[in-house]
């Protein structure tokens, strides 16, 4: 039996869930004490640089004590070129977020083969967002490989829900294809993916994406902060402003969001929630004291629009797909406010029917990651995964985006040619060209992602064709250039160049 | 016995039949999952009951601190406190010491949570992980885990 270590890692946005392949099993299993202190499965994405590669993750107290040694939030910054920290532990270096997310890795892979009695990591499954730029991917891979897990592949989260759900769900019936909506509503994003499954049985699966939709920003933490603020405005009746002292203000917040959190999480399974607090405001003591019914809290919701965004998403989603809300078969619950009962009736008026939850939501894209990890080594698995490109890439044209890649192309298919004249460009040694990614008519809202460099001797003509495609398995971009518009004759061919 | 006094002693009271609804509550819809193993069940449960015994205990701990912080029946608060901590001792929870100026090693860190701190801002490198002040303290169970983390302030080095 292979007892190699492979390995899914679910690097979100506020936490981490790692999990293992078991070969005998022929499925993931969660990998346990990762956490701080060994205590959780599922940890914050934080990290305290002590020193040089003596880190601590998963422990957000740190914050308080020591906050230049202490970094959250890393994931939102990894794309970002002009952030950059002085870390006081590391003798002041000058680190960026890809530097820090190499270092959670390094821990990650310490704490792995530490709980596998030193065992050394194969390989790894590494789920991204499946919005997130070419750019962002490229990072994140090499932060993981420098600190020393080789990776296998990067898989979308929501595709890796999909493995997770699909494979293992018996009410999914073999040889019948079904198309499948992820709904995924996670603490800060809402991630939205329809994509077709079809199985013959748990070691043979074709899973198509179809389309991915959502919102980057809409999550749990926004309703926390629905509810706090509801809370702030009925019961102390002043702004956080007007709290003088800093110790009590920070106090009041924290202690609303709290309240707000623990509000949201029973009535997810309750009609109704005995609120109750004391809050000092002022060194004057406030009572919290209400008997919050849920039609209230779904009230809330709606006023604020959560529910219509929510509805806008599904409905682009659907549309952008090329089907028929008739011709969703099931929709899969993932991430932690999926739950709320408002939000899974919003689902099932819109789609007809009830939405599904099999698994511990917060888990459901990690085991999927251990999954793909184990298919990459145990020959009897067989899944074929069609993905399809999550944004438009192109060129610009002054202020304008041309894309050239169209969104929804299928990785492994060229994209038409663009005819490029390149007349002017008799005296240049080099022909240089930047990529962009996005969805926008509008240069400066896509992101520049890469480039490509020819030497100007290998055009022979005053006009070439540019087509673009994604590499099947890495999803990486490569170009084409073609001497006519019948993509007869390339000139040359290759992977985008990085912009790092 | 002062108005403000009688207004905590219902506000503790309020808050145990709060929490002790949704301790029930948690406990009525404890699920065991097919994969779990006994030990795995038996950590699961432990969670439930002790985030919930950890928000009582929690909020009556701050309750009992205002009092004896700012107001002038202090003697009451002591003595609400300790009757409080020795019903707890007696069903297996208990305190252990952490200290004003003590610098805290690894193993105390887990059981201590730093509060927000207006004036703890220090340049001194050598005050990293000391407590400049105890709010509350660590309450324990049998092996040695922490059910509510203890409360203090720390020098933050800037």
């Amino acid at each position: 039996m292979n007892d190699e270590l492979l390995i899914g890692i679910d690097f979100g946005t506020s936490t981490i869930f790692v999990s293992k392949y078991d070969f005998e099993k022929k499925d993931a299993v969660q990998v346990e004490n990762m956490g701080a202190y060994g205590r959780s499965n599922i940890f914050d994405n934080v990290i305290y640089i002590e020193g040089d590669k003596k880190y601590i993750i998963g422990e957000t107290k740190r914050f308080l004590t020591d906050p230049l040694n202490y970094f959250h939030d890393i994931k939102r910054h990894v794309t970002n070129d002009n952030k950059r920290w002085r870390v006081p532990n590391l003798n002041n270096r000058e680190v960026t977020a890809k530097d820090i997310s190499e270092m959670i890795f390094f821990k990650i892979k310490e704490k792995i083969e530490s709980n596998f009695g030193g065992k050394k990591i194969s390989g790894a499954v590494i789920t991204v967002p499946y919005a997130y730029s070419d750019k962002y991917r490229k990072r994140i891979k090499e932060s993981a490989e420098r600190a020393g897990i080789p990776v296998i592949q990067l898989v979308e989260e929501p595709v890796a829900a999909a493995i997770s759900f699909g494979i293992f769900n018996d009410e999914v019936q073999n040889n019948k294809k079904e198309n499948i909506v992820v709904f995924d509503l996670g603490g800060g994003t809402f991630d939205l993916t329809v994509f077709q499954f079809e199985k013959s049985d748990k070691q043979h699966a074709k899973i198509e994406v179809l389309n991915t939709g959502g919102h980057q920003e809409l999550g749990g933490k926004d309703i926390d902060k629905l509810l706090s603020e509801r809370f702030r405005k009925e019961f102390l009746q002043l702004e956080f402003s007007d709290i003088t002292n800093d110790q009590e203000r920070a106090e009041v917040q924290l202690g609303l969001l709290e309240l707000a959190n623990d509000t949201k999480e029973e009535l997810t399974h309750s009609n109704d929630s005995d609120v109750f607090k004391s809050v000092t405001v002022n060194s004057q003591r406030t009572l919290i004291e209400k008997n919050f019914i849920r039609t209230e809290f779904e009230e809330l919701l709606k006023r604020n629009n959560f529910i219509g965004k929510i509805e806008e998403s599904l409905q682009t989603a659907i549309d952008e797909s090329g089907l028929e809300v008739s011709e969703i078969d099931r929709v899969v619950l993932a991430g932690g406010s999926s739950a709320i009962p408002i939000i899974k009736r919003t689902i099932r008026d819109f789609f007809g029917f009830e939405p599904e939850a099999k698994k511990n939501l917060g888990e459901l894209v990690g085991h999927g990651a251990g999954i793909l990890a184990g298919l990459s080594k145990d020959k009897s698995l067989h899944y074929e995964i069609i993905r399809k490109t999550s944004k438009s890439v192109g060129i610009s044209l002054g202020n304008k985006f041309q894309p050239i890649l169209r969104k929804n192309s299928r990785y492994g298919e060229i994209s038409s040619s663009y005819l490029i004249n390149i007349e002017n460009l008799k005296d240049a040694d080099e022909l240089v060209i930047y990529f962009y990614e996005g969805d926008s008519v509008k240069i400066d809202q896509c992101e520049r992602i890469g480039k490509a460099t020819i030497k100007t001797g290998e055009f022979s003509a005053q006009r070439v064709y540019l087509s673009l495609y994604r590499d099947e398995k890495s999803g990486e971009l490569f170009f084409k250039f073609y001497k006519d518009n019948n993509k007869k004759e390339i000139i040359v061919s290759k992977k985008i160049e990085s912009l790092d | 016995m002062n108005d403000q006094t009688r207004e905590a002693l219902l506000i503790i009271n309020k808050t145990i039949d709060n929490r002790k609804k949704r301790l029930f509550y948690a406990i009525d819809s404890f699920q065991i999952q097919d994969n779990w193993n006994m030990t795995k069940i038996r950590d699961e449960y432990l969670l439930i009951i002790e985030k919930h015994f950890s928000n009582i205990i929690d909020e009556i701990v701050r309750t009992i601190s205002t009092g004896i912080n700012s107001l002038n029946e202090k003697h009451i608060y002591r003595e609400l406190l300790n009757i409080f901590n020795r019903f707890l001792k007696s069903i297996g929870i208990y305190t252990i010491l952490i200290a004003k100026g003590e610098k805290v090693d690894e193993a105390k860190w887990k059981l201590i949570d730093p509060q927000i701190c207006g004036e703890c801002s220090t340049n001194d490198k050598d005050l990293k992980d000391i407590i400049k002040e105890v709010l509350s303290l660590p309450y324990m169970v049998d092996d040695n885990r922490a059910v509510l983390n203890g409360k203090a302030f720390f020098w933050s080095v800037k």
